[in-house]
């Protein structure tokens, strides 16, 4: 999904010299900087200036983008993001690294489980959540011609591709299907599409009918489908690699709870308001917090059996 | 009209609005008051009928607090009408305490957390730059916020990048909102630090009109300014002078009425 991002940026850039791409520190593009020496800037590790800097030239009509670690990216700098980027609506993309347990092995300080939850509470800001490189490519693209603060939680590289065909009628705020399915609905966002698909085929396997969306977009969300989906499926499902607390779940609880029509149960799978101190790889990581596709999976089996009980 | 009575109107403009409003920070907008002053009268190129052309120099007031005094400035100037500026503060005015962009012609950003508007004042003058755009940045900063590391990360970058088209001020009072600064933290030389980082530093009276038009007008060929405005708090009424406690009052009674005595007896 990184090369993606990056490959798309190339195009973008080469297509508006006032796009910008200001990067703290992080990211090795020597093609990227010799083609585009003029739409370049590496600040240093200085994610406040960063930010700061990126207003000030949107300000100046530019469109920059900021790249950086997810959390270094966002929470260094939050207070930048919500006065100068967001209170005055600027055409700032903060573009960011390294999804929920991307870098699992290198501890709690880089991974990334509480942003959607704190990005998607400021005003302005769309948030964008890609589960694949065919995704990141076209919120890239989105976000580029969106005219407005936008926040990308891109994943850190070797993400297989789900969907079928790049995404050429994408539309901000609309969820994807990726897999056709009506008792059980799994709404997910972000790279661990690829363990919803997973678990929804477990649940195949014993006669289930399950069903899968994507939200590359979580602000806004798409109440649209929450609501039709909750209103004729059994259970609802949503999973994130990230905090239950605020983030993707939340947004569809939000939704869900304000219409009484909805009747589904419903269930959020995440990490469970805990730091993730544990050590290891991104898959192992998963599954010890219990977010991989057997969990969730086995969460819906539980659920489901609870009710037919 | 000469900039030492606009800086003068300023301050009384000031007073009032503090008065009304009951709301305060007049101690620093006082310190300020001159510096606003020359660069709005003397140094930018302003449009007050065309706030947003593109050829005009770009101010930002990192210490947002006082705003006042960049409300009374632009008012006077005529960007909105100064009768406006006495609903500072009350309920549904476009004018908030800290600084506002918000409908307000002629403000660049909204500030008031501290320690923000020097990188913003970068990332123009980057662009400035790379448009090859001949208009200049100003960010007025106070002491007390160079406590804030930000500063310094927009500091070492425009020194590091040669930003000649940025300037910034440091209001240079002493005291922050409760506490003389070196009682807090203790700068040692203000003007080395900016100094080691790149800039070109001045040192001047803040109060100094003459000094403040050449130090804000000097240009040099590769570096940033930095112009450390050695400045009173409270300036212009001599018993709010040095005094913390107007960080937070308002002038009301007899303190109102002495107040505007001493401006208006000032006058020229």
């Amino acid at each position: 999904m990184k090369k993606a991002f990056f490959n798309t940026l190339y195009e973008l850039a080469k297509e508006n010299p006032n796009l910008q791409f200001i990067k703290g520190d992080t990211a090795y593009i020597p093609e990227y900087q010799a083609a585009f020496p003029n739409q370049y800037l590496d600040v240093g590790i200085a994610e406040q200036n960063m930010i700061g800097i990126a207003a000030g030239m949107a300000l100046e009509g530019k469109i920059p983008f900021t790249y950086s670690i997810v959390n270094f990216a966002t929470m260094r700098c939050l207070e930048q993001i919500r006065n100068d980027v967001a209170y005055h609506n600027l055409n700032v993309k903060i573009i960011s690294c390294g999804v929920g347990f991307d870098y699992g092995a290198l501890g709690a300080t880089h991974h990334a489980t509480e942003d959607l939850a704190i990005m998607r509470a400021l005003p302005n800001i769309v948030v964008f959540s890609p589960c694949d490189p065919i995704e990141t490519i076209a919120v890239t693209k989105a976000a580029f011609a969106f005219n407005g603060p936008c926040f990308i939680r891109n994943g850190h590289g070797g993400e297989p591709v789900l969907h079928k065909s790049l995404l050429d009628n994408f539309e901000v705020g609309k969820a994807i299907c990726l897999k056709e399915g009506g008792d059980v609905v799994i709404f997910v966002t972000g790279s661990i599409a690829n363990d919803a698909l997973q678990g929804a085929e477990i649940l195949e396997s014993k006669k289930i009918s399950t069903g899968v969306y994507s939200f590359p977009t979580v602000k806004p969300i798409d109440k649209d489908l929450i609501i039709s989906c909750a209103e004729t499926a059994s259970l609802i499902i949503t999973v994130e690699e990230h905090t239950v607390v605020g983030g993707f779940g939340s947004s569809v609880a939000e939704v869900i709870a304000e219409r009484p029509s909805c009747k589904a149960k419903f269930k959020r799978v995440g990490i469970n308001d805990v730091f993730t101190s544990e050590i290891g790889t991104r898959e192992y990581q998963k599954s010890f917090y219990s977010i991989d596709g057997i969990a969730i999976a086995n969460i819906a089996l539980s659920i489901l059996n609870h009710k037919r009980r | 009209m000469i900039t030492e009575q606009f800086a003068r109107q300023i301050r009384r403009d000031i007073v009032e609005m503090t008065h009304i409003s009951g709301v305060s920070h007049i101690g620093s907008a006082l310190s300020v008051a001159d510096i606003i002053a020359v660069l709005y009268n003397d140094v930018m190129r302003i449009f007050p009928s065309d706030p947003k052309n593109d050829k005009r120099d770009r101010f930002i007031l990192s210490k947002g607090h006082a705003g006042m005094a960049v409300y009374a400035a632009l008012a006077e100037k005529g960007f909105f009408p100064v009768e406006e500026l006495v609903t500072q503060c009350s309920n549904g005015s476009r004018l908030s305490g800290h600084v506002s962009h918000k409908n307000v012609p002629g403000v660049e950003l909204s500030t008031g957390s501290l320690g923000m508007g020097l990188s913003v004042g970068t990332g123009m003058a980057v662009a400035a730059k790379r448009d090859n755009k001949k208009h200049r940045v100003y960010v007025v900063l106070g002491d007390g916020e160079c406590a804030e590391g930000s500063v310094w990360e927009a500091a070492m970058f425009a020194g590091h990048n040669e930003l000649s088209n940025l300037t910034a001020v440091i209001d240079h009072n002493k005291l922050q909102a409760n506490e003389w600064c070196e009682n807090v933290i203790s700068w040692k030389n203000i003007a080395k630090m900016w100094d080691s980082f790149g800039w070109h530093v001045i040192e001047v009276n803040g109060h100094d009109v003459g000094m403040l038009k050449q130090s804000l007008n000097f240009i040099h060929g590769t570096k940033p300014i930095c112009i450390i405005a050695h400045t009173i708090k409270g300036k212009g009424v001599s018993f709010m002078e040095n005094e913390k406690i107007w960080h937070h009052l308002s002038p009301q009674g007899d303190d109102y009425v002495n107040a505007v005595r001493e401006l208006e007896a000032n006058s020229i």
